[in-house]
């Protein structure tokens, strides 16, 4: 699992390495926000978000997003829910560029780990690759603020056999943007 | 016809295209809703031999003082009722069969009795236990122990598995047991609060649309465990593991003199593992609190008999340690 976390760690500093690389000679735009995501049956998990775009990548239809989101930030808060964290990388596609509601469509991945707090619990699976597609509407206000909602689904979840059992597969996303530059 | 179409136009101020598109809508939607309400119905032939049917119902209903202490012993001396009594509860679907083996285990003992009750709904016709609501399924459990300390009986230990599990948690965290003599021991088999199937939270979307769902049992379960469940039970499930999956969020206090024992299987296709999980961090005290998971792949490990996976030696191993265990416990602690 480290492995992977390794290599995803690598290709999100290539593609920002192009991002940064590309943003001498065309404008690149970078929004930060914040994420709350709710699994449909389980917990919401809120945090952090950014997106990168520039002119010259598909005209700014093609956006990288990188986030963390954990239960920490919401069920978890005060209660006795599982301690788990979301640390998302993702690609979107957004269609009808310039519009003010605009579709898209994404494909994330990252890696998710919970914290059973007990050793009793060792032999059940607490940390997951994460794999998932999402598709949404985001509406842009007349300020620099955007916000978007999504439904996803997680092509990997716990299953009572493998997986971490809070991973679950089905989830939506309300997000808020404010663009930088 | 079309002078209606007009009539109808300019009384909604739209113009014909507009009404006849609407009516074509309209002809699609009532097609779609023909087509969700035709799909929710019921199984078009129940067979006799199914458990679903009208004919096959649990024994405890014909005879329940073969499975019921409280009507087998209603007056026992004060020495019969301080020896431990176990109220065993099954789960969803199932019937008072689960439990069976750990009362042909038994054998014939007088050191301790057992109650094998049927949970509201089960057990009966596949209209009667689509009727009923997780209440129901829980108030068999309610009857029972109130007979038992109406009796007398002061040693009352509560055996769930499964869906039993979650109705004894949420019967604990509802308050059930204030004011009445509690429980000595608690001891659960693979209690559900998360599904495995993770799509059981949007049965309440898709339910509808589906009506029932078919399970995959063998010849020998099919007399025992309902073959048909209809979509407004799971429904019920849900109801009730998500309740009990929120008060775990918010905590649960054992009553004082209670302890509480888990046994969970490592993996397990109705109920995730990390059900213990939620368990082990909701309930408290912690030192009232004792998890053990087991190294099985079956639900309900303690019910070897018509499986469909072949039983082995550890599982035969798991089953009976799990039953000394319990009752060594209620015996000695």
């Amino acid at each position: 699992m480290k492995t992977i976390l390794k290599c995803l760690v690598t290709f999100l500093g290539m593609i920002l390495f192009v991002f940064t690389t590309e943003s001498y000679a065309q404008q690149t735009h970078i929004e930060l926000g914040l994420r709350s995501q709710k699994s449909f049956g389980l917990y919401f998990e809120n945090g952090l978000v950014a997106q990168f775009s520039s002119d010259s990548i598909a005209h700014n239809r093609l956006r990288l997003g990188i986030g963390y989101i954990s239960s920490r930030l919401g069920s978890a808060m005060g209660t006795n829910a599982i301690k788990q964290d979301n640390y998302q990388v993702w690609m979107s596609y957004y269609f009808k560029e310039g519009h003010k509601l605009q579709p898209f469509v994404s494909l994330g991945s990252g890696f998710f780990r919970a914290d059973y707090e007990s050793d009793d619990f060792a032999v059940l699976d607490q940390s997951s690759l994460l794999l998932s597609t999402t598709a949404g509407l985001e509406f842009t206000t007349p300020f620099r603020l955007k916000m978007n909602l999504a439904l996803g689904y997680n092509l990997i979840s716990g299953n009572g056999l493998d997986g971490p059992g809070t991973l679950y597969p089905v989830f939506a996303q309300l997000n808020f943007y404010y663009r930088l530059k | 016809m079309k002078n209606n179409y007009l009539i109808y136009s300019s009384w909604l101020n739209v113009n014909l295209a507009t009404l006849l598109s609407m009516q074509r809508f309209g002809l699609a939607l009532a097609l779609c809703l023909g087509i969700i309400l035709g799909s929710c119905g019921d199984p078009s032939e129940i067979s006799d031999d199914l458990l679903d049917g009208k004919i096959i119902f649990d024994p405890s209903l014909l005879s329940p003082e073969n499975y019921l202490t409280s009507l087998s012993k209603p007056n026992p001396t004060s020495e019969e009722a301080s020896r431990p009594v176990f109220i065993l509860c099954h789960g969803y679907s199932a019937s008072t069969f689960e439990w069976s083996e750990f009362i042909e285990w038994t054998g014939v003992t007088d050191t301790y009795y057992t109650s094998s009750v049927l949970l509201g709904g089960h057990g009966r016709s596949y209209e009667e236990f689509k009727s009923a609501s997780w209440y129901d399924w829980q108030q068999a459990i309610f009857d029972e122990y109130e007979a038992l300390l109406a009796a007398g009986y002061t040693n009352i230990n509560l055996v769930g598995s499964s869906t039993g599990g979650a109705l004894i948690l949420e019967a604990i965290s509802s308050g059930y047991f204030k004011g009445k003599t509690a429980p000595k021991h608690i001891f659960l088999v693979d209690p559900i609060v998360l599904p495995s199937d993770k799509i059981l939270p949007l049965i309440g979307v898709i339910g509808p649309l589906v009506g029932y769902t078919e399970a995959e049992n063998t010849n020998g379960e099919k007399s025992y465990w309902y073959t048909y469940l209809p979509q407004k039970t799971l429904q019920e499930l849900q109801k009730v593991i998500k309740k009990v999956r929120l008060d775990l969020q918010k905590g649960i206090d054992l009553p004082s003199q209670t302890s509480l024992k888990v046994y969970k299987s490592i993996q397990d296709l109705s109920a995730d593992p990390v059900s213990a999980v939620l368990i082990y961090k909701g309930v408290s005290p912690s030192n009232q609190v004792n998890i053990k998971m087991v190294d099985s792949k079956l639900h309900v490990f303690t019910r070897l008999n018509d499986r469909v996976d072949p039983v082995n030696a550890q599982d035969r191993l798991n089953q009976v340690q799990t039953f000394q265990e319990m009752v060594e416990i209620a015996l000695n602690h």
